[in-house]
């Protein structure tokens, strides 16, 4: 039953994707404003109660426009106010709900935090790291909310601000791996460490090709640096390869490589980001 | 005086009168507002409106097709709805008469001074 509940919010956001398309530029813009300004309101809304009612509003403002109004003439001069009556009349998830959006944060920040770490040449795990990054994210997932919420509706809500504040997240990641105490190191064999990149990806693949279309062009680059970090650390795990990565010529290969890799990376990024923004 | 606070708790009773009759959709709704005269209407008041009477149990909702074709989201009274319903009309009615009540007073004595 929650398969389908939750097709159902899949099938209405794709639905809502479409149906924008068919808005003038000028509504658009209104009703896109609107739509970002409810969907970050808080992260323990409800999917199934948010999206039946941002379908409903786009379907009636595409009636309006075909009626000759503007969605400003429709909805009204003061979005904002009329979104937050609209947005206290939400319910929030109940606990089950809430630990499952926690598991998931968990597991998705859990994967990049152990890809991470295995992908050296070192073979232990912190395991408390795993815990502190992944509330980490919460907290970083929040802040993106809060600070797309709050910049909707204000005109010069200081972008500069809001850099430095996700790149003090960013690097507090990295301060948290280097200042967490040893308490909970596993230590692992090459050929355990081999066994779960390979996989970490082979569950990354799986996740991100079953995507819809859309959101599976978005994360392909992403794939394809897990595939490229992962064979790396498959590298530096391998008896055969080990030494030689690690030697001065290995190094410079390697450091090259992950050059090359983030070239590719952004290049791949900005295209299918491209693609998308062309579509819609 | 703001003319939306007197209308705010008018118009819940204005959306379930409408709404008995037959079963509506968002847009529907707004448009029979104004055409009732509340010209000034947007939307914006409406989707709460219709959320916290849901909510509260006067109104249900059903997806179905449309004449134009979409699905879309219908709104029905309830039994409690009614009955909200036939309360709001009775309260209104001795809300105005006591309210003309005074006005006419007040024209009376403006008229003799």
């Amino acid at each position: 039953m929650m398969i389908g509940h939750k097709r159902s919010v899949a099938h209405m956001i794709d639905q809502n994707n479409q149906l924008r398309t068919q808005l003038t530029k000028e509504n658009k813009k209104y009703y896109e404003d609107l739509l970002i300004y409810i969907r970050t309101a808080g992260l323990f809304y409800r999917d199934e109660e948010i999206e039946p009612l941002l379908l409903e509003i786009l379907q009636d403002i595409l009636l309006a426009q075909s009626d000759g109004q503007s969605a400003q003439d429709y909805y009204g001069q003061d979005p904002k106010a009329r979104a937050d009556e609209l947005i206290q009349t939400l319910g929030k998830m109940d606990f089950y709900q809430g630990m499952k959006l926690f598991g998931l944060i968990f597991a998705i920040s859990s994967f990049f935090s152990i890809f991470n770490g295995l992908i050296a040449p070192n073979t232990s795990l912190n395991l408390l790291v795993l815990l502190f990054n992944a509330g980490l994210s919460a907290i970083y997932v929040k802040l993106i909310f809060v600070m797309l919420h709050r910049s909707i509706y204000r005109k010069s809500f200081g972008r500069i601000l809001m850099w430095l504040i996700l790149s003090a997240i960013m690097a507090s990641f990295v301060f948290v791996s280097i200042l967490t105490p040893p308490v909970w190191v596993i230590v692992l064999s090459d050929r355990i460490v081999i066994s779960i990149i390979v996989l970490l990806m082979l569950v990354a693949t799986t996740v991100i090709l079953s995507l819809k279309s859309g959101n599976r062009n978005i994360w392909l680059p992403t794939l394809f640096i897990v595939w490229m970090f992962g064979l790396i650390g498959i590298l530096f795990h391998l008896p055969a390869t080990a030494t030689w990565m690690t030697s001065s010529q290995g190094s410079i290969v390697m450091v090259l490589a992950i050059a090359f890799i983030y070239l590719f990376f952004t290049f791949l990024s900005l295209r299918s980001l491209k693609r998308e923004n062309n579509q819609q | 005086m703001k003319k939306t606070q007197l209308l705010k708790g008018v118009l819940e009773g204005c959306v379930l009168l409408i709404v008995t009759d037959e079963e509506i959709y968002g847009y529907e709704m707004v448009y029979r507002l104004r055409q009732a005269g509340f010209t000034d209407i947007v939307a914006g008041t409406v989707y709460p409106l219709l959320q916290k009477l849901e909510k509260q149990g006067y109104l249900t909702s059903v997806i179905k097709p449309s004449q134009e074709g979409p699905n879309r989201k219908y709104y029905q009274i309830t039994d409690q709805g009614r009955q909200y319903c036939e309360d709001f009309i009775i309260q209104w009615l001795e809300i105005t008469s006591h309210v003309d009540t005074l006005i006419n007073k007040e024209r009376v004595n403006d008229d003799r001074s």
